[in-house]
């Protein structure tokens, strides 16, 4: 690099011109005290949120940056993401519809467990073994002999006479 | 402009009692000390405004830009190790910030020349200088500076701050390496480059 032997003497000289720009008279003697009174005020706690999201997230910034120069760009880039949104809604719906039906179905070929239900339990039956086997999902089970076997407890005659003061 | 030499907190001690005070307004001020920051930024305030302006050529940008870097400073104050200088460390602050704004800017070029106290005109040097190098005698100095500040606007983020540090600023190569994080010979090429540039744009305000 030949900097050293072009001469830019005369454009420094020119550029010596910008020193004397200055602000306005009395501009550095409010300067510091305003940035105290931000400092009072909080902002600095404002600024932290800003650099979280500016300076450590600089990939929004450029993102924004880029977004923001090329407005056709953003446009698609808007219309993708609703696309996206949309599909992923429609998907999710269905999702969740298939499950509700799954969980239906689930609970009508729901069987007892060992235990027995309090019926077969009272009647001192003992539980069958309700087990799905193979891909078969009709379940078989013994059926009840009479439609009053399955009610708890024993029938017992009572006799019924009228009192004596009655005739 | 400032006279306090800048003080090196993780540095070897010193026994300038400038740096040495310098020392002491740090440790203050990371306790919250705000009067102790307040002269701190006293001693910085007016070479970090003029960095931004120079760079942003918008006294209102330069204005936010430069409270804005003061605050972020001071918020940061606690991580500030000392591997470099205070003053180089926020110099660092108020140039991201800058590039980051102008970044966000780019389309948006505006100055605010006649915000500018410009009194090079009460300087009789800087008068014949422009009389000596200006082909239209005409031309007046704030003609010149809108033309200086256009010029300096053509030129990179990168470029510009290397001028103004260098060339404006009177920044050594090596101090404006350190701001920049780079190596020297980068910013040596970059101030070549950018000055090859600003000669194209200036020609017919510099003298043949």
């Amino acid at each position: 690099m030949s900097a050293e032997q072009e001469n830019f003497e005369a454009l420094r000289k020119l550029l010596a011109v910008k020193r004397y720009e200055t602000p306005p008279p009395g501009y550095f003697d409010q300067f510091a005290g305003e940035v105290r009174a931000r400092l009072r005020a909080g902002d600095h706690e404002k600024e932290d949120l800003w650099r979280v999201i500016g300076d450590e997230a600089s990939w929004l910034q450029r993102l924004w940056g880029a977004l923001s120069n090329r407005p056709a760009f953003a446009g698609a880039c808007g219309m993708l993401l609703c696309g996206a949104v949309l599909t992923a809604g429609i998907h999710y719906s269905e999702v969740a519809d298939t499950d509700v039906k799954n969980q239906s179905v689930a609970e009508a070929l729901s069987v007892p467990g060992p235990a027995g239900t309090p019926a077969q339990l009272a009647l001192g039956q003992t539980p069958a073994q309700n087990t799905i086997s193979g891909t078969n999902p009709v379940i078989s089970t013994p059926a009840p002999a009479g439609l009053f076997d399955q009610i708890p407890g024993q029938a017992r005659e009572v006799n019924f006479s009228p009192a004596a003061g009655n005739q | 402009m400032s006279d306090a030499k800048p003080a090196n907190v993780g540095g070897e001690p010193s026994g300038d009692p400038a740096v040495s005070d310098e020392l002491e307004l740090i440790k203050k001020s990371r306790n919250g000390d705000l009067g102790s920051y307040d002269d701190l930024v006293r001693r910085y305030q007016q070479r970090i405004y003029a960095t931004i302006y120079h760079m942003t050529s918008n006294h209102e940008d330069a204005n936010d830009l430069a409270q804005d870097t003061f605050i972020k400073a001071f918020q940061a104050l606690k991580s500030f190790k000392g591997g470099s200088s205070f003053y180089t460390w926020v110099y660092r602050i108020a140039v991201n910030k800058t590039i980051n704004f102008l970044k966000q800017r780019k389309n948006r070029v505006q100055m605010s020349l006649n915000d500018m106290d410009f009194n090079a005109e009460h300087d009789p040097d800087m008068v014949a200088l422009v009389s000596e190098n200006t082909p239209r005698r005409e031309a007046g100095l704030s003609e010149l500076q809108e033309k200086l500040n256009e010029a300096m606007q053509k030129l990179s983020e990168v470029h510009r701050l290397v001028v103004t540090l260098h060339d404006v600023q009177g920044l050594p190569h090596e101090e404006i390496a350190q701001i920049m994080d780079c190596n020297v010979g980068t910013v040596r090429s970059r101030l070549f480059y950018a000055r090859q540039h600003l000669q194209g744009y200036l020609v017919d305000y510099l003298k043949d």
